[in-house]
């Protein structure tokens, strides 16, 4: 089966004394795995966010096809830190990463429509994925997700970090949001992957390690998973191959 | 056929395997949406994985109450003998005249087969009411299971005191022994200097080391598979040894050798099982 990693680090690891993940490091990871690509982006961008993205995307380009560019996005576009909206669209579509991810609790800004509606439009237009953190101890993100995930029903929002103990945020989230997916990395409460997968559908899980030393978990939550073949085929490679064919560049 | 493409194909792991870190019966805090909740689903679950037996310490341990947790890890082997086996846990909530009697209680029921001490939540091993039971493991020769995660109170410096203090006593710091890299390592220092000291892979979600890594420097004799079942899915820790690039012969060391090893020579209870 083929294998893509939506969602890999590169870089220092925020708040941690460790050294960084680079990308001769992950594609051995991916290659003892088994994973042919793997959607990553630069933990520099955290802070620099321009600067943390050209690096992201020099090495996507420079990677033969095996890692793709995930850039950060902040929602303060003034032509300073980030480019002005109708440059930032022009940018996007000559560069094409493959998803943004936003960092609002470490970049100190709230996600709501008010702070990242100039954002969201752009990102709504192009129905970019957007990755979104999603720890339990990020509160701001918690609380505005079903409301964004509302107001932009376009936007497919990959919640990150989702884990065994957001568990009871997640079901609620599914049930409720159809533009909300799931990495499948650390959904990993006893039987709890197969039972959303069977009770919400396939299309909303990808996956995705956040690192490339926990690629093994996730392979074995999906591959012993108790779930169809197809879904399986689904979340390792096909949903979000179908979300990368959903963005739409040539507007 | 081996254990990476068995696994793949969904089958069982063809090796033997014992879960060393597992929890049993209800507990929906932090957030848990809890997928098992009976110890015959988690039964299934090991016959899905090829897991043939479980060490287990419930979770109500926490709350302090040692022996409704006995109790409970009782009722669960007297179920499903030869499958599920118990830590005989202490705590220090009853103090350390409490600790020598659910010892007394319980150290006599054949399915205990080593011991555990929620460290970390319960403060650090070296408080004075773990005393006795740090002397009874020793003394009987069984493993006993330190919780260990980073931020919590037990240090490095205090399991390095304890396994002077007690110098036959075997302890497995759970967690890869703190949960995240640079404890990981911490931990593997320590290991360097005593060959009593082991790890569990258990919630390994955090870890950036891979398993290979960690058997690269801990050594994969010292390492023995928990999965914290139900708490998390065993898949997911089984998933980062098949997967991780190591050997067979680690990997069978590591989901079952190791431990039988540890046990060996104790006065609790022995594992048995029909070896695959």
């Amino acid at each position: 089966m083929r294998i893509i990693d939506t969602n890999a680090t590169l870089g220092y690891v925020i708040g941690r004394t460790e050294p960084p993940d680079t990308e001769e490091e992950l594609i051995h990871k991916m290659d003892i795995a088994g994973v042919e690509s793997a959607v990553a982006w630069h933990s520099r961008s955290a802070g620099q966010v321009m600067p943390g993205n050209e690096d992201m995307q020099a090495i996507a380009d420079a990677s033969s096809g095996r890692i793709k560019a995930c850039w950060v996005l902040h929602p303060y576009m003034d032509g300073v830190q980030m480019p002005k909206p109708e440059d930032l669209m022009m940018l996007l579509k000559a560069k094409r990463p493959a998803a943004v991810r936003l960092l609002p609790s470490t970049g100190g800004y709230l996600l709501n429509d008010f702070y990242c509606g100039e954002l969201m439009a752009i990102l709504s237009e192009l129905r970019l994925p957007v990755f979104i953190d999603f720890r339990k101890d990020l509160i701001n993100p918690l609380e505005e997700i079903p409301r964004v995930a509302e107001l932009y029903p376009q936007i497919p929002f990959v919640l990150t970090d989702a884990c065994h103990t957001s568990s009871m945020l997640v079901w609620s989230l599914l049930r409720k949001r159809k533009n909300v997916y799931i990495p499948v990395s650390y959904m990993c409460g006893a039987e709890e992957l197969g039972q959303l997968v069977n009770t919400f559908g396939p299309e909303h899980f990808l996956f995705g390690s956040s690192d490339g030393n926990v690629q093994g978990g996730a392979l074995g939550l999906v591959y012993h998973g108790k779930f169809s073949q197809q879904a399986k085929e689904m979340i390792f490679s096909s949903n979000w191959e179908r979300l990368q064919e959903d963005i739409r560049w040539e507007l | 056929m081996g254990i990476v493409s068995e696994f793949k194909e969904g089958r069982p792991v063809p090796v033997p395997v014992i879960d060393t870190h597992t929890h049993l019966f209800e507990w929906a805090k932090n957030g848990l949406h809890q997928g098992i909740r009976t110890t015959a689903e988690t039964i299934n679950l090991m016959d899905d994985l090829g897991v043939d037996a479980i060490v287990t310490s419930p979770m109500v341990m926490s709350t302090g109450d040692s022996n409704l947790a006995n109790s409970q890890t009782v009722e669960a082997m007297a179920e499903y003998p030869g499958r599920v086996y118990g830590n005989l846990v202490v705590t220090p909530h009853d103090g350390a005249s409490g600790v020598k009697e659910i010892i007394r209680r319980y150290s006599g029921i054949e399915g205990f087969v080593a011991m555990k001490i929620l460290t970390g939540y319960h403060g650090s091993p070296t408080r004075s009411e773990f005393a006795y039971a740090l002397s009874f493991a020793q003394e009987c020769g069984c493993p006993i299971t330190f919780h260990y995660w980073e931020n919590e109170r037990i240090t490095h410096e205090s399991v390095a005191e304890i396994l002077e203090k007690y110098p036959r006593l075997k302890v497995i710091l759970a967690h890869q022994g703190g949960g995240v890299r640079h404890q990981t390592l911490k931990t593997a220092e320590l290991m360097r200097q005593c060959d009593r000291l082991y790890i569990d892979t258990c919630g390994s979600l955090w870890n950036r080391l891979g398993m290979d890594e960690i058997a690269e420097v801990v050594g994969a004799d010292r390492m023995c598979f928990g999965s914290d079942i139900f708490y998390l899915d065993p898949r997911f820790e089984i998933g980062r040894i098949v997967f991780s690039g190591m050997t067979e012969e680690s990997m069978k060391k590591i989901f079952a050798e190791n431990y039988l090893r540890l046990l060996e020579g104790s006065q609790l209870g022995k594992i048995r099982f029909d070896l695959k």
